[in-house]
């Protein structure tokens, strides 16, 4: 064996599947628990530089339902007042004034309910963040 | 072009960055696409807010687009790799901001996506270096734009096979983007920002960290040599740190590595520094900036033990010498502290510190030999100098936008044009050969294309042109013992450089041999043998005769792979020298055209004899009919009868007086004549000759033969 940094070994399923069981036991990764096994078994096993720690993975980031759900409200609104805004543009190049004054009061509320949101939003996020530090 | 991505949670800094009109530039908010915010600030916020529904906290993608700066059709450019990108990486219905920015006349777009998808789905972005490298190849190739060699080339080549634009694979390799090893940048931006922040030039700590590498044996001559340039070795949170005069900080592995790569040595490897500096301590990073901050009077250290690193073997020396710094240290602190002090006064605490500071200092520099640093110091500054003055000579002829400094540590041998030669050539420290005319806005290489190479390439890209490079493609030797290579002396080299001199010849002397220049190909001499790189062409031929008959005794052999052109052309040429060629096959054609040139020669040479001949003989004629008897015994039979029996006196002197050109042309009429007049002169009598010897001489002749047998 040349390569000593990794290697790979043919496992029976069974023993696979004991391996899986020992490690959440033990509360950690398979790959861990086997190596500690092996370092364990040797005879210099204790004299050995132990690992380094890996490094620390990056946290599942689950949202809160609440706030997703305002979230993608808030994607729709973006979406549909970019729809609007080419609408208006059309409809001025189309000569249908009226329209185009009409939709252009929509979009100043689309955008003053987009920004509530946004807003709301950050306000929530700051709240969850404080609650679980 | 170029173009770059970053993941972000989407900070207040990215809007500002988008946004800044520092140093002039011009800044073009993009059409947002899904956003109902007017201004970048707020549509950057709204990407945020509405992305929390995403299983991520960086939902910020930001990519960067740089068409070359000489690009016409930037927009269009821009247009079509954003196009492709959004299709990779499935970006097509996420939210988009962005902006257009103009700086130095050079566009490039800055665009801002959205990685969580309307159905709470994040955007994979595996692999996003070699994709968006892709998307770069794809984009040049549909634009026109000229390859640029990437990271992930073989990667890419690969995916573009796999997904059927074989044509853009293909143009790839034509392009040479597999040979060779990857496109590797000067520096990061980081490196960028950093030294646009400190004014230390990242090209000036490479070349002092490398110098001071080269120069070192050992951990400790090693932090003392980097000592003599102002930069100090630290310890980091990953591994060893470079802190340059500036305070900035630098990888050492990194740097040397870099260093090493653009001076074209082997490699320096992580695990060679390690070995090197093992065994000394240095201190960490924050105490250097600190001690640094401290002292703000003094430009550079003191060169203290403690700066350059204490080695881990003498503990009791770098205890003793902390100790000391300590000990000073408490001793100015009491004294500022206590009121009834006599030194309490401003100027006589500062006073009493520089006294502490100076025997600090002392105690130090009396464990350093200072003879070992400035020797070593001189040495190593005389280097940068000497580098540092080809690079302002190459700055002075090289194309305004050139930086000459980037190739300071590959420069040989630089030769500013002149007068006598318009073009003007540097020799990099691997042999290569670059010429560089400023007239003919033309880059040529020879010799070894390594760091050559290079550095033509980036002399073409700021002259817009393509190098040409003279290859080797032939070479001639005096005899077979000349095929052995071996490294020619330079005392050799220097002979060689002369005896061509002197047959006004341009050579010029290199480590491998002496290098001419025939017209537009370089020969390389190594004294018995030849190589001809660029072709053959008449003035390469008559260099090459040049030698042969002047030293290799008039003959030379061909070595290597020859066209028959070239052969015939060598060969032609050798045959009218008088060279004598071997190995050599000339065609049918060209033998029989030097069989023609020689028959052509010979008749020449024989009718240039005859009329020769005619002249002498008219001149004799005119002599004869002046009188001149020894002149008219040399005539021929028929012309003496012509000039002494046929002519009178008065036409005899009328023939005398006649240019030869008028005689030459009648000669065969005045044979003619003669001859008749010989036949009816001798037909009564015989044979007579024209003119005899006078009569008085002729006693004395007779003497002669009477007295021979005495």
């Amino acid at each position: 064996m040349k390569n000593y940094k990794f290697w790979t070994q043919r496992l029976p399923v069974e023993v696979g599947r004991a391996l899986e069981a020992a490690a959440i036991n033990a509360n950690t990764s398979v790959s861990r628990f086997v190596l500690n096994s092996i370092v364990a078994a040797l005879p210099e096993g204790s004299v050995l530089k132990p690992l380094p720690p890996s490094p620390p993975r990056r946290p599942l980031i689950i949202p809160p339902d609440d706030i997703a759900a305002i979230s993608v409200f808030g994607g729709h609104l973006g979406r549909l007042t970019g729809a609007t805004v080419q609408l208006s543009k059309a409809c001025r190049e189309g000569g249908c004034l009226p329209e185009h004054n009409a939709l252009e009061t929509e979009i100043r509320d689309l955008r003053a309910a987009k920004a509530d949101i946004v807003a709301l939003v950050g306000r929530l996020r700051a709240v969850e963040i404080a609650a679980a530090s | 072009m170029i173009a770059g991505a970053t993941r972000g949670a989407g900070g207040t800094a990215l809007s500002r960055h988008l946004l800044s009109r520092k140093d002039g530039q011009k800044v073009l908010v993009m059409p947002s696409r899904g956003l109902a915010a007017e201004d970048l600030k707020d549509q950057i916020a709204e990407i945020v807010a509405d992305a929390v529904h995403g299983r991520t906290d960086r939902p910020i993608h930001h990519v960067h687009v740089d068409p070359p700066p000489d690009a016409s059709n930037s927009n269009e450019i821009i247009g079509v790799f954003l196009r492709h990108y959004e299709a990779e990486f499935g970006l097509r219905d996420h939210q988009r901001a962005g902006v257009f920015h103009l700086k130095g006349g050079r566009q490039h777009a800055h665009v801002v996506y959205s990685l969580v998808g309307r159905n709470g789905r994040v955007a994979d972005l595996q692999h996003e270096y070699a994709r968006r490298e892709k998307i770069c190849r794809i984009t040049e190739f549909e634009c026109g734009l000229r390859f640029i060699k990437g990271r992930h080339n073989r990667a890419v080549e690969q995916a573009l096979r796999k997904e059927g634009r074989i044509e853009i694979a293909d143009a790839m390799i034509v392009a040479g983007l597999l040979d060779g090893c990857p496109g590797i940048a000067h520096s990061t931006p980081r490196q960028r920002a950093q030294a646009e922040r400190t004014a230390v030039p990242i090209d000036e700590i490479r070349s002092a960290v490398l110098a001071a590498w080269r120069a070192s044996e050992d951990a400790r001559s090693f932090a003392v040599a980097l000592h003599a340039f102002g930069s100090v070795v630290a310890t980091g949170r990953k591994g060893l740190l470079l802190v340059d005069r500036g305070g900035g900080t630098h990888s050492l592995n990194r740097t040397l590595a870099a260093a090493a790569r653009v001076a074209g040595e082997d490699r320096i490897t992580a695990a060679a520094v390690r070995r090197r500096l093992a065994g000394i301590t240095f201190l960490k990073l924050e105490e250097i900036l600190n001690a640094r901050t401290s002292r703000p009077n003094t430009g550079r250290s003191a060169g203290s033990q403690d700066e350059l690193g204490t080695p881990a073997t003498s503990t009791r020396t770098a205890q003793g010498g902390r100790r000391g710094d300590q000990s000073a240290r408490r001793i100015d602190e009491l004294a500022a502290a206590d009121p009834r002090s006599s030194w309490t006064s401003a100027g006589g605490t500062a006073a009493r510190r520089k006294r502490a500071r100076d025997r600090a200092t002392a105690a130090a520099l009396g464990r350093i030999d200072l003879q070992q640093i400035i020797a070593k110091g001189k040495h190593m500054m005389k280097e940068l100098k000497a580098q540092d003055y080809k690079a302002k000579m190459l700055a002075g002829f090289a194309p305004r936008g050139f930086n000459a400094h980037a190739f300071t540590l590959d420069l040989h041998m630089v030769k500013a044009p002149s007068e006598y030669n318009l073009a003007g050539r540097i020799m990099v420290t691997d042999g290569g050969w670059v010429e560089y005319n400023p007239s003919a806005r033309s880059v040529r290489t020879w010799g070894p294309s390594g760091r050559a190479k290079v550095l033509a390439q980036a002399l073409a890209d700021v002259v817009g042109c393509e190098v040409y490079h003279l290859a080797k493609t032939a070479s001639i030797a005096a005899n077979a013992d000349a095929l052995k290579v071996t490294k020619v002396a330079d005392d050799t080299i220097k002979g060689l450089v002369a005896w061509w001199v002197m047959r006004g010849f341009d050579a010029a002397a290199a480590p491998d041999g002496c290098w001419l220049t025939a017209g537009t190909a370089r020969l390389l001499d190594t004294g018995n043998r030849l190589e001809v790189h660029g072709g053959l062409t008449d003035q390469a031929v008559a260099a090459i005769l040049t030698k042969a008959k002047g030293a290799w005794g008039s003959s030379l052999k061909l070595e290597g792979r020859w066209t028959q052109a070239e052969q015939d052309h060598l060969w032609i040429a050798a045959m009218r020298a008088g060279v004598a060629i071997h190995n050599c096959g000339p065609s049918q054609g060209i033998q029989a055209a030097w069989r023609r040139e020689k028959d052509a020669a010979t008749k020449s040479a024989r009718t240039i004899s005859s009329v020769k001949s005619e002249i002498i003989e008219a001149q004799h004629l005119i002599d004869a009919a002046k009188g001149d008897i020894e002149a008219a015994k040399k005539l021929s039979g028929n012309l003496q009868a012509f000039v002494g029996v046929y002519l009178d006196d008065e036409q005899r002197k009328e023939l005398a007086a006649q240019p030869i050109a008028e005689i030459v042309p009648h000669l065969g009429r005045f044979r003619r004549i003669g001859t008749v007049e010989l036949e009816s002169y001798e037909a009564p009598t015989g044979p007579k000759v024209a003119f005899v010897e006078p009569e008085k001489d002729k006693p004395k002749q007779d003497a002669e033969k009477t007295q021979a047998p005495k």
